[in-house]
């Protein structure tokens, strides 16, 4: 089913402000400077960090990969009770549930980076000559996995991401504790 | 979402360069401030992760009960697990997936009481999809032939409650009555060999009618743990044992058939074992039957009188005086096996 992504970022608006946010974390965490940031906007993009360039590929790699970090793990904090319930126990009780999965859900939904991160990647890791072989080596699976799941967001695939996590981890937990 | 200084449209926009300005460009940092809108927004996120914090452990572990049930029933938990189901119902009794598993559990487990229960309270109204549909509708079937069966044996005792008789004429003819069911196909056959069992006086005969049971339901109420007890009145401990270890292999907390094994390491001259057996039918259910006198008797033959007459002080308290058998076994007057062995 094609819906405009403009309506799934504004029903998943939640997702949107906290994954600039997260670019934004890990900016001020690397110490680069930023410019500008709009976390929310009924336009394409909805969302963007302006920041200073940089030549670390470190950097570089944190800032792009930050909303996969920061979007899992909020997203796993708010929404495992409701998905217990929703997703294991067949249905969920109260309004706070439904708050509760559909914020957990939508912040799990924006955690893949975006073409336009890998594209920075490809730009100051791959592409810079003053980067090693290694690191390059080290970098291109994920820029390959950023490319795969920012265009699999066509196919749904930040939705079955956001389930998969939601429905595994207790199963993981389970198994572990 | 990305970085607007890769893209060269946006890096020549006149309008854009106007709009920062180059002083004002080069300087801005903002850091990590934040405006209030998303403070505020970012504050309501945090506040659903404390709740959902401080839920999770008590959602968790109602998850873990669901998700384990079936394998701690495998090794040998079913009364304590059947019970975390019947909990985790009652707390969510919305819930179809695990009304139908404890449901499930209860009917595989002979607990036929507890699923009429749920199926009454939680299930009737409820609309469910074809393969919950017809499990449930196998289940309403067995447990109609279950309670037709209940109501047909009642009607056998409430036919004879009037009537003066001694306890061994009673259970004769409690016994021709049962058996005069045994033909009726639409009764559950398993449990009227259990009540015949229980009416008959000999021993063997009793032993035939439970094994009987087994064959039919092996989860027919307590029959492994009886044939443990019967076959031990009848002297075959070694076929006791089977059964008693089957009994356990349900539940290895089951009372009735940790004091049964410990009766037969007693008899079988395991005098420490069967202590240790009784213990442990003592810790799982004190009040369960003959379960402190059996406690009783074991401490008492390996020695612990001390605590044999604890456990006997108990014994009155709760029960009453032990019975002449039991005193004369402990004086020494009858044997273990004269004690616990028919014939």
């Amino acid at each position: 089913m094609v819906i405009p992504g403009i309506v799934i970022a504004i029903v998943t608006f939640p997702g949107v402000i906290v994954h600039e946010l997260a670019h934004q974390i890990f900016c001020y965490l690397c110490g680069v400077r930023v410019i500008e940031v709009k976390y929310f906007q009924i336009d394409d993009p909805c969302g963007y960090v302006i920041h200073e360039q940089t030549e670390d590929p470190g950097k570089v790699f944190m800032i792009a990969m930050g909303p996969f970090v920061i979007n899992t793990l909020l997203g796993i904090l708010v929404i495992l009770p409701a998905s217990i319930g929703f997703f294991a126990f067949g249905g969920i009780a109260n309004i706070l549930d439904w708050v509760t999965l559909w914020a957990g859900f939508s912040i799990l939904m924006h955690a893949f980076p975006s073409t336009g991160d890998a594209k920075n990647m490809v730009e100051h890791i791959l592409k810079n000559t003053n980067v090693g072989i290694i690191t390059k080596v080290l970098v291109a699976p994920f820029i390959i996995l950023v490319y795969i799941g920012a265009l699999g967001s066509v196919v749904w695939l930040d939705a079955l991401y956001a389930a998969a996590v939601a429905m595994m981890l207790p199963n993981l937990l389970v198994g572990m504790l | 979402m990305y970085n607007r200084e890769n893209d060269e449209e946006f890096n020549n926009n006149e309008e854009t360069e106007k709009e920062f300005g180059e002083g004002l460009y080069q300087d801005r940092d903002i850091g990590l401030k934040i405006p209030v809108p998303v403070i505020l927004f970012l504050l309501a996120i945090l506040a659903l992760s404390v709740v959902g914090l401080i839920r999770f452990p008590g959602v968790f572990k109602d998850y873990k009960v669901y998700k384990t049930a079936e394998m701690r029933i495998e090794n040998g938990d079913t009364y304590e697990t059947l019970n975390d189901l019947f909990e985790i119902t009652e707390k969510y009794p919305s819930s179809l997936p695990i009304i139908m598993l404890t449901t499930k559990k209860c009917m595989e487990n002979g607990f036929y009481d507890s699923a009429a229960y749920i199926i009454n309270t939680y299930i009737v109204g409820k609309n469910l999809y074809d393969h919950n549909y017809n499990l449930v509708e196998n289940y309403v079937d067995k447990l109609d032939q279950y309670y037709h069966t209940l109501d047909s044996i009642d009607i056998i005792f409430e036919e004879l409650s009037d009537d003066q008789m001694s306890d061994s004429e009673y259970g004769d003819i409690i016994c021709e009555k049962l058996k005069g069911l045994l033909d009726e196909e639409d009764l559950d056959q398993s449990i009227v060999c259990y009540y015949l069992a229980m009416f008959e006086e000999d021993v063997e005969k009793a032993v035939e009618y439970l094994e009987k049971c087994y064959d039919l339901d092996p989860n027919c109420y307590d029959v492994c743990v009886q044939l443990g007890v019967f076959c031990r009145r009848a002297g075959d401990y070694k076929k006791a044992r089977k059964y008693t270890n089957k009994a356990l292999g349900k539940d290895r907390k089951d009372s009735g058939a940790l004091r049964a094994l410990a009766i037969l390491d007693m008899l079988e001259g395991k005098l420490e074992e069967g202590l240790i057996n009784a213990q442990l039918a003592y810790d799982s259910y004190g009040d369960g039957m003959y379960v402190r006198e059996t406690y009783m008797i074991a401490l008492h033959f390996n020695g612990k009188t001390g605590e044999a007459d604890l456990i006997m002080k108990e014994i009155n308290e709760n029960q009453g005086n032990i019975d002449e058998d039991t005193q004369l076994l402990l004086d020494g007057d009858i044997s273990l096996e004269e004690y616990y062995v028919e014939g």
